[in-house]
């Protein structure tokens, strides 16, 4: 209950009349259906109450939305700054790589360099031409470089030079003449004479590294058979 | 059982509702303090209806929030507290409807026509004196009116309204003395009747 504090400071006595005033006026008293209209607001509360909690026995807690948010802006948050899309391409969904891109992509600097000035061509240097000219096989014998086409020099006297042995078959070469024979069978070559390989789909210039060796092998041979027979 | 509960104070009794949940203890505190917060109220906010509606939602809470007094306080600062609270969101939201209504002015304009007519020769009339006197209360602000009808009609303690108002006992005096003050010009007329 309110306590009855008469005890007035100085500043009070000022206001008296006021404050007697003040005091003069009636009392307001609650109505008469005053607690009634509470008990039944009282029993809507409760009634509303018992609704909530069979509702939040069948859905999670009200507690539970915050840290149910903050779970689900981490989960948003992670996979916005970590993409897991896959960069690599599907092969089956890929086109095929081009034969001509493949072989060209060859690591051969020493055969470009060699390519770059074909009048610097050294003894041991191997020759290779490209053409993207559609090739025409020919079928030749492994065995293909006739021995007497290049012992032809051995009767001379002078130094054999490959530069001009090359220079004078050059245009004329002696695997055109084996081209009449595709009884022999063997490797492929295409018009500059250069081997190609059949993948079961394209034709292919092989100008890596082992072909080569193996022209150069075989120039190497050919040097010392000239030199043998002068 | 409700004989034995009403002679214990109102402490007493809040406390054995958040024990026991005793319903009884709850509505004899309801019974102690419907009509001081019933007065209370209307003298801050001007109005029957709306200071009934006010002091039921002061009990709803406290039936709600029973646990958040604690027992160092007394149960009628505490109980002001929510009141008064309640009465000043009905004035914040009264305010914010006024702004945007376009009557408002209008009912502005009535009050001040009742005031005018406060002449000496019709204040003998003692429902007309109470009346100009709750309109000049209604016209002191807020923080000023709070303290004013806590102290001079409800006869609380100063260190009461400074628990209930969150103030410190020398703000609490300054606010009633320029309460009092704005309130004895608003009243002028009935003093030197």
């Amino acid at each position: 209950m309110p306590m009855n504090n008469n005890y007035y400071n100085e500043e009070d006595k000022n206001f008296n009349v006021l404050i007697n005033t003040l005091k003069s006026l009636p009392q307001v008293s609650a109505p008469s259906d005053f607690e009634m209209n509470l008990q039944r607001k009282l029993n809507n509360l409760r009634h509303a109450e018992k609704h909530k909690d069979k509702e939040s026995f069948f859905f999670f807690r009200k507690s539970f939305v915050p840290a149910a948010a903050l779970a689900l802006s981490v989960a948003v948050v992670f996979f916005m700054l970590f993409d897991f899309r896959t960069t690599e391409e599907n092969p089956f969904m890929a086109n095929p790589e081009l034969k001509a891109e493949y072989s060209s992509n060859v690591n051969t600097t020493s055969i470009k360099n060699l390519l770059i000035d074909p009048i610097n061509i050294t003894s041991n240097d191997v020759v290779i031409k490209k053409k993207t000219s559609s090739p025409q096989p020919v079928v030749r014998p492994k065995k293909d470089v006739p021995q007497e086409t290049f012992t032809g020099l051995a009767g001379t006297e002078s130094q054999p030079n490959i530069r001009e042995f090359l220079n004078s078959n050059r245009g004329q070469n002696v695997d055109r003449s084996m081209r009449a024979k595709p009884q022999s069978g063997g490797a492929l070559y295409n018009d500059n004479s250069q081997i190609v390989s059949f993948d079961g789909f394209n034709l292919v210039n092989e100008d890596n590294d082992q072909t080569l060796y193996q022209l150069k092998a075989r120039m190497d041979s050919l040097k010392k058979m000239m030199r043998r027979s002068r | 059982m409700t004989n034995k509960l009403s002679a214990l104070t109102d402490e007493e009794l809040i406390s054995e509702f958040q024990t026991t949940n005793n319903v009884e203890a709850y509505e004899l505190l309801v019974k102690r303090y419907k009509d001081p917060l019933m007065n209370f109220v209307f003298r801050f906010v001007g109005d029957k209806d709306v200071s009934s509606d006010i002091v039921q939602d002061t009990m709803i809470r406290f039936y709600l929030n029973k646990d958040s007094y604690k027992s160092f306080a007394k149960f009628s600062t505490w109980i002001y507290t929510i009141a008064s609270n309640l009465a000043k969101n009905e004035l914040k939201r009264r305010k914010r409807k006024n702004l945007f209504s376009l009557s408002s002015g209008e009912d502005e304009q009535q009050i001040d026509i009742k005031d005018r007519a406060a002449t000496p020769d019709v204040m003998a009339d003692s429902g007309i004196k109470n009346q100009i006197i709750q309109n000049a209360l209604t016209k002191v602000k807020p923080v000023y009116r709070e303290v004013v009808i806590l102290r001079d009609i409800q006869d609380l303690s100063y260190e009461e309204i400074a628990e209930i108002t969150g103030l410190s006992i020398g703000t609490v005096k300054s606010r009633i003395n320029r309460g009092r003050t704005q309130l004895q010009k608003l009243l002028k007329n009935i003093y030197y009747e």
